[in-house]
């Protein structure tokens, strides 16, 4: 317990002292500027229009983050064999990388808390600036949730990228295989929905069917659209929806990092 | 060497000005957005992933880049096609976000005054009457639009009985609709809510409002 503290620490420093996660968190609170300008450009809905973006920005930035700090992190400890400064004992394979999960998931949980603050802002000035006809339904705390529910699905795909890496042999395939699973778990959820559609149902044979959506289990749902777009319109997500989301994606997180241990403590390294 | 790598850049300076200011000179190119039209829905859903609310803001963008191409840049044959494109990127954006406003404004106060867009811009509007469910301004205004443009008397009672039915709506709609549900006439009626009309849309997009209440009030002389 007291190592994998102890390299939670350590890849918290390593990691706040990256320019590019600054660079990250600097970002975040530049994105509202982003979304006050774009919607200018609009007529009504210039709250909802402000949340799309700020919420499609921030997410690319957290996935940017997952995809060049962690899975770099974990490409240059695995590819470049440089985890050999951490495994020796009393440090087992499964306190190191529980240690660089939870080092990674902290500074993430940084980012969210940027992000927290900078849409409360953006909500604010909204609030302060336009009449109710351009904000439908838009109230503080909106910011809040948007990013504990954001978190919450990246958590999963942390957990998701972290089991490609302790898989996968070099950097290059890390990043190929990561980036490959997201665009997957972005896009399949749609499809799925759409072949759930009555006319398409028509055209698509059963077995192509039950395929996709067997297929569609093997990713979280991290297509976050609906959520982004519930609260850019101002409509309240019900507290068993929350729940069911959180389940879900703590249970996806953990089945994951699991499946990491697991195969970790199998690899040659 | 160095002599040759400058007449390079140069030459490459030359040429990129030079593209980028016909780019901006071709009415060809700014039309590609009226030529192609949108994606179907389902498509776009796929291609937008968690990205759904800035596909529809990128619909609403296409929308006013039309509506400027047929109002300053097209030529009067191309118009019919550049409104049924219009329809469709609402249309497109209607199913992906059903609660975005912008939608159901431009369908009202653009599209239901085109040429044979009445009808297209009820059907928009019934898809918002029913996803925006607390909301009565949508099924009224499909209800005037059907009374006004398409004079279907049946198909108007339905969405105004549908809108007085909802909460906070205020007593000039409820004045309205009765007004129009018992008489099913009355051009007076019609150039008052056009008038309120003007007062929710920006004063771009008046003209098409305001050319309608000239032609009612031609009328009624």
């Amino acid at each position: 317990m007291t190592t994998t503290i102890e390299i939670t620490r350590i890849t918290i420093l390593e990691i706040i002292r990256m320019r590019i996660f600054q660079f990250f968190a600097v970002a975040i609170l530049v994105t509202p500027i982003i979304a006050l300008v774009f919607s200018n450009i609009f007529i009504f809905d210039i709250g909802k229009v402000r949340i799309d973006v700020f919420a499609a920005a921030t997410r690319l930035l957290i996935t940017s983050y997952i995809l060049f700090v962690a899975v770099t992190l974990m490409g240059r400890d695995i590819g470049q064999k440089s985890c050999y400064q951490f495994l020796m004992p009393p440090v087992s394979r499964h306190a190191y990388l529980t240690g660089r999960f939870a080092g990674l998931t902290f500074c993430m949980l940084m980012l969210m808390v940027v992000t927290m603050i900078a849409g409360e802002l953006l909500i604010a000035l909204t609030l302060a600036e336009t009449t109710e006809i351009y904000r439908h339904g838009i109230t503080q705390g909106q910011g809040f949730t948007l990013a504990i529910l954001s978190f919450v699905q990246h958590i999963s795909l942390l957990a998701m990228v972290i089991m490609i890496c302790v898989w996968a042999t070099g950097l290059a395939e890390m990043l190929v295989f990561s980036i490959a699973a997201i665009f997957l778990s972005w896009t399949l959820p749609p499809i799925i929905h759409a072949l759930q559609n009555q006319e398409v149902m028509q055209h698509v044979p059963p077995l192509i069917s039950s395929l996709t959506n067997s297929i569609g289990y093997i990713f979280p749902q991290l297509n976050g659209g609906d959520i982004a777009v519930a609260l850019a319109h101002g409509v309240n997500i019900n507290s068993t929806d929350i729940l069911l989301h959180f389940t879900e994606h703590f249970s996806y997180a953990l089945m994951m990092f699991v499946l990491a241990l697991i195969i970790f403590s199998r690899r040659d390294l | 060497m160095q002599r040759m790598l400058w007449s390079l850049l140069l030459l490459a300076t030359i040429s990129y000005g030079a593209s980028r200011m016909l780019v901006s000179d071709s009415s060809a190119i700014l039309s590609t957005v009226v030529q192609s039209g949108p994606l179907p829905s389902v498509a776009q859903q796929i291609v937008a992933g968690p990205f759904v609310g800035m596909v529809a803001d990128y619909n609403i963008l296409a929308v006013f880049t039309i509506y400027d191409q047929i109002i300053y840049k097209l030529p009067e044959s191309e118009k019919q096609h550049a409104w049924q494109q219009l329809a469709s990127y609402l249309q497109r954006t209607s199913d992906i976000d059903p609660l975005f406003m912008d939608t159901y404004r431009l369908s009202s106060g653009l599209l239901a005054y085109s040429e044979h867009g009445a009808q297209d811009a009820i059907a928009i509007l019934a898809k918002g009457a029913e996803a925006r469910s607390w909301d009565w301004e949508l099924p009224f205004l499909a209800g005037f639009i059907a009374y006004d443009s398409l004079k279907d008397s049946e198909q108007a009672f339905y969405f105004m009985e549908m809108a007085t039915k909802r909460p906070g709506v205020p007593p000039v709609a409820i004045g309205l609709a009765s007004r129009m549900l018992t008489q099913q006439q009355g051009v007076e009626a019609s150039i008052s809510f056009l008038h309120y009309l003007l007062t929710t849309m920006p004063a771009a997009y008046h003209g098409q409002i305001q050319r309608r209440i000239r032609e009612l009030k031609e009328s009624a002389l």
